[in-house]
């Protein structure tokens, strides 16, 4: 009867023992995942902001990272203009960009569209080059100084969760 | 309870969130913040008004948590206060100053005879800080039943 009054106490402190515990590991586990998601948010939040600063200021240093080629086939008349960008990839993760050009005449019709995009790994680089067809006539007819350039560019980062798109319109 | 650290914390909040961004944005160039304010991109005195009182409020609460044993409710309530103050804070830090874009920021922007829109989504920062602050939430709960369980314990033994 002695052991036993014994057994029981000593079940009693270990129960009350168990519950004190399992609540503050529950607590402390809470805690850790609570630090690592914000450490997770930290460390995702610095690594793309530096990325894409660092793609950035790269595809813009580069001395061909713009061109524009203009060419027009002598027999049947037809003119292709091409915009290149050529882009640095110098994050840490894989980006995804787009080009969308729209050459526009002076009314805002649309004369051609050309559209490119891709994966570039992070080191590697790559480039854009969306090509706007333009038939004869309407290659004789444009008017470089009254058309409008609509530019439309697309950047994705971190598994596509971050993204950033601009369009940029030059009015005459 | 901790008097010291009642002290420390929201002193140290009052300075990270309402002295060094005003120090800071009279240290930057002038050109810099006009140019900013020109452009529209940013409400800098939104951001700004927007830290000092997240900021006050913080440090308030901070204190009170400090100041008050984890087995009060008013313990309880400070800290999660606390926690949504700063998820509507960094909502609006995310959102460039509109804290209901949850992320998305659009500009448009007209200079000269150039037309630029801008589509910036930070959308997964900000589930992801939704999901910190939801178990940071969920740790202060845990925290209070837990000072609860302690205090019954200490209790039941000091009188049994």
């Amino acid at each position: 009867m002695r052991y036993w009054g014994i057994f029981n106490f000593v079940q009693l402190i270990c129960l009350g023992c168990r519950r004190h515990f399992v609540l503050k590991d529950r607590t402390r586990v809470l805690a850790i995942i609570s630090i690592a998601f914000e450490l997770a948010l930290l460390a995702s939040f610095l690594t793309v902001a530096y990325g894409s600063m660092n793609t950035l200021i790269a595809t813009l240093q580069d001395e061909r990272s713009i061109e524009m080629n203009m060419v027009r086939d002598p027999i049947t008349g037809d003119g292709q203009i091409t915009l290149s960008i050529n882009v640095q990839n110098r994050g840490f993760y894989r980006i995804y960009v787009g080009l969308h050009v729209r050459l526009l005449t002076s009314l805002g019709q649309q004369i051609a569209e050309g559209i490119d995009s891709r994966y570039v790994e992070p080191g590697d680089e790559g480039r854009l080059s969306p090509v706007l067809a333009l038939s004869r006539e309407n290659f004789e007819a444009l008017d470089l100084t009254g058309a409008r350039f609509v530019v439309q560019f697309d950047f994705k980062t971190f598994f596509d969760l971050v993204s950033f798109r601009t369009e940029l319109e030059a009015r005459p | 309870m901790n008097k010291v650290k009642g002290l420390i914390f929201p002193t140290l909040i009052l300075l990270v969130l309402v002295v060094v961004p005003r120090v800071a944005l009279m240290l930057a160039p002038v050109e810099m913040v006009s140019m900013i304010d020109a452009m529209g991109l940013v409400d800098l005195d939104l951001i700004l008004n927007a830290l000092t009182i997240s900021g006050l409020s913080m440090a308030m609460l901070s204190a009170i948590k400090n100041l008050t044993e984890k087995w009060t409710t008013i313990n309880l309530a400070s800290s999660i206060g606390s926690t949504i103050i700063w998820f509507i804070l960094s909502l609006l830090l995310w959102g460039a100053g509109d804290p209901w874009s949850f992320g998305e920021i659009r500009r448009t922007l007209n200079v000269m005879n150039l037309m630029a829109s801008l589509i910036l989504n930070l959308r997964f920062f900000v589930i992801l800080q939704a999901g910190a602050s939801l178990l940071g939430i969920l740790k202060n709960v845990f925290v209070y039943f837990s000072a609860i369980d302690r205090m019954r314990a200490q209790s039941g033994a000091s009188g049994g």
